[in-house]
């Protein structure tokens, strides 16, 4: 019985997911449909001209001749069996397009995401043990500098002082020309990773700072805490265990909620720098009109995200023991 | 050194609290004494200092407040200035502490076998399975019931009276030998207040450990404490075994406190007549604002004028019994 409900409501939750992804492909494939744009004209202004049967011979290629409602029906039914399309612009299946780009953007992403939480996390929690000390106002004015300033500013800062004058990172792309073999590889990937991940991590940092900021000044406040002084515990225990597990709650939630942020914001840094990741490839599908490959990635980013909500889900339960089922 | 030889005894503390204005003293000169084993009651209204005296014993008072003067001496060793590793060393382990709200002072994220197990792990050094079992005997010496299955119970899943009990069986973990019970039942329900004390004096005589019961329930001084001092408004205005006091309250607020306690008569509430409940006239003087003689005076209905001006001292009116009052000598005398 027990494993019955918890697999009808692990079904009820994967159709749930199911139902939203095809909502997020219909509305978007509607929503590029009122953009302006021809990718017809754009193709074709790449190959330098053409005449207008070749031009109507293209749609007739690419089914745009046909009714829109007509079109969704054909992707719709083509997504379901797993086929995303052909790039206009590459002229390869969209599918493998994505799969080539992904793991240079979940890379990206993670990675970014790791450093905001954790940076942030420890330097709101050092500011929350005395909030009106030296290091919470230091930390209080560098998360605001990290919050107001751009992405791109961010980016191109990095690259002119850490690149450009004091070169100890290159400039930008994701290997070196020269692709070293074996574990100097991952070394490479890791050199190239830096200063795009610490790009994409300011401004997250910023803000994980100011929520554990507040967030350990309120626990730190609770009665809890002062039982566990009472018991005796190091200064140590008492912040970073009994505090920093509470505290940690609406970091949790907030990692959930930011995750599609992080993608939107990789755009930036993925064009800044060059890295090969869907963000730079959604950014040039959309100047080439290529909508099968832009459509391809859209799918991908709102099936991530729900990867990573779902995630969020079981951190949250491991954390909080408040809301687990009994 | 003998038993009646204080085990802690608190001499001349002061108390004060730094605010933009200036400080305040919400303590003023305390003196108390607890005996081995024995329970030391105090009494007094919301914000007289009972709070405080606890925390500062413990050394945990709160930002901003600090011990200006006076010594807290724990069976002979001088605490008040002792190092912040001293005293993480006493804490929980020689004097431990149950507070006020068992419903807030659990960690919400940790499983009350943790909570306990943690304090011994911390003091004596136990391993994992040691401490765990030492904390299933802890569970089962506060009377809940399945202590086995409970060890990895949340507090969530746990009622009030339930979660007061794992904060006495956290307490107790490492055989204190003083426990401070800040109103350790002020949120429960009288049932429950019944069981608890009645689990604390058991527990006291199993393991004679001394007690100080903070509370403004007469009767819980009454059935458990030996001593009691009564404070008001950062004064102990007075103090002494706990049956002349009961029955020789000697300063007016004792009296006032006293006649407060509403006593159930039954032909009256079954003829349906209004309960008789009385107060003591006025409000505790704002902690900034306090009057220059006796604090009690402006709600003293014998204060005269020397009252209002001059500070009273603390007057003996049988042994080991004295209160800080002008007018107990002059009645002791008449």
């Amino acid at each position: 019985m027990d494993t019955f409900q918890r697999l009808s409501s692990t079904f009820k939750r994967l159709l749930e997911a199911f139902l939203l992804v095809m909502a997020v492909v219909v509305l978007n494939f509607l929503l590029i449909q009122l953009a302006p744009g021809d990718p017809v004209e754009v193709i074709v202004g790449e190959m330098g001209g053409a005449s207008e049967e070749l031009m109507a011979q293209l749609r007739a290629q690419y089914g745009l001749d046909r009714p829109v409602i007509e079109q969704l029906g054909i992707y719709v039914g083509k997504v379901l069996t797993g086929d995303l399309g052909y790039s206009y612009y590459f002229n390869t299946p969209v599918l493998d397009l994505l799969l080539q780009r992904v793991p240079a953007t979940v890379l990206l992403v993670m990675t970014a995401l790791f450093l905001s939480v954790l940076v942030g996390t420890i330097a709101g929690a050092v500011s929350a043990k005395k909030p009106d000390g030296i290091g919470s106002h230091i930390v209080t004015i560098i998360s605001l500098v990290g919050y107001s300033a751009p992405v791109f500013w961010i980016g191109m800062m990095l690259i002119i002082l850490f690149a450009s004058m004091w070169p100890i990172f290159p400039v930008a792309g994701m290997y070196s020309i020269r692709r070293p073999d074996g574990f100097a590889y991952y070394v490479d990937i890791l050199h190239h990773l830096a200063l795009p991940a610490i790009t994409l991590a300011t401004i997250y940092v910023a803000f994980y700072s100011r929520l554990a900021r507040t967030s350990m000044i309120e626990v730190l406040g609770q009665d809890y805490i002062r039982t566990a002084r009472a018991k005796g515990l190091s200064e140590r225990k008492v912040v970073w265990k009994h505090g920093l597990k509470n505290g940690l709650i609406p970091i949790v939630t907030m990692v959930g909620l930011q995750f599609g942020q992080l993608f939107a914001g990789a755009v930036l840094v993925e064009t800044v720098f060059n890295w090969p990741g869907l963000g730079r490839l959604a950014y040039e599908s959309i100047l080439r009109r290529d909508y099968p490959t832009l459509l391809g990635i859209l799918l991908f980013s709102a099936v991530l995200v729900m990867i990573a909500n779902a995630l969020t889900d079981l951190a949250y339960r491991w954390i909080d023991p408040r809301i687990r089922k009994t | 050194m003998t038993d009646t030889a204080p085990f802690l005894e608190i001499i001349d503390l002061s108390v004060e609290m730094k605010t933009e204005t200036g400080t305040i003293r919400v303590l003023d000169n305390v003196s108390l004494q607890i005996r081995r084993g024995t329970t030391l009651g105090i009494v007094g209204e919301s914000g007289c200092g009972k709070s405080m005296t606890a925390l500062a014993m413990m050394r945990l008072l709160p930002p901003g407040f600090e011990i200006t003067s006076g010594q807290i001496i724990l069976d002979g060793e001088d605490i008040t200035r002792a190092s912040d590793a001293r005293m993480r060393a006493l804490r929980g382990n020689d004097i431990s502490m149950i507070f006020q709200e068992p419903m807030t002072s659990l960690n919400p994220v940790f499983t009350v076998g943790d909570q306990i197990a943690e304090a011994v792990r911390q003091h004596q050094g136990l391993d994992k399975a040691k401490a765990e079992q030492r904390a299933i005997e802890m569970l089962k010496s506060v009377q809940i019931p399945g202590a086995e299955a409970r060890l990895h119970s949340y507090p969530h899943e746990f009622s009030g009276g339930m979660r007061q009990r794992v904060m006495i069986a956290m307490a107790l973990a490492c055989q204190p030998r003083l426990i401070i019970a800040d109103e350790p039942t002020t949120a429960l329900d009288v049932t429950v207040q019944a069981q608890i004390f009645a689990l604390m004096r058991e527990l006291q005589e199993e393991t004679g450990t001394a007690i100080m019961l903070i509370t403004h329930d007469l009767g819980a001084v009454a059935e458990l404490a030996d001593d009691v001092a009564v404070f008001y408004s950062g004064w102990r205005i007075e103090s002494g075994p706990a049956a002349s006091i009961l029955r020789n309250a000697s300063h007016p607020y004792t009296s006032g406190l006293m006649s407060c306690t509403p006593r159930l008569r039954l032909g009256k509430a079954a003829a349906g007549g209004a309960a008789d409940l009385r107060e003591i006239a006025g409000m505790v003087p704002q902690l900034g604002q306090m009057p220059q003689g006796c604090r009690f005076a402006p709600r003293c209905a014998l204060a005269d004028d020397h009252c209002r001006s001059a500070v009273p001292p603390d007057v003996g009116v049988a042994p080991a019994h004295s209160a800080k009052c002008w007018k107990t000598e002059a009645e002791v005398l008449a």
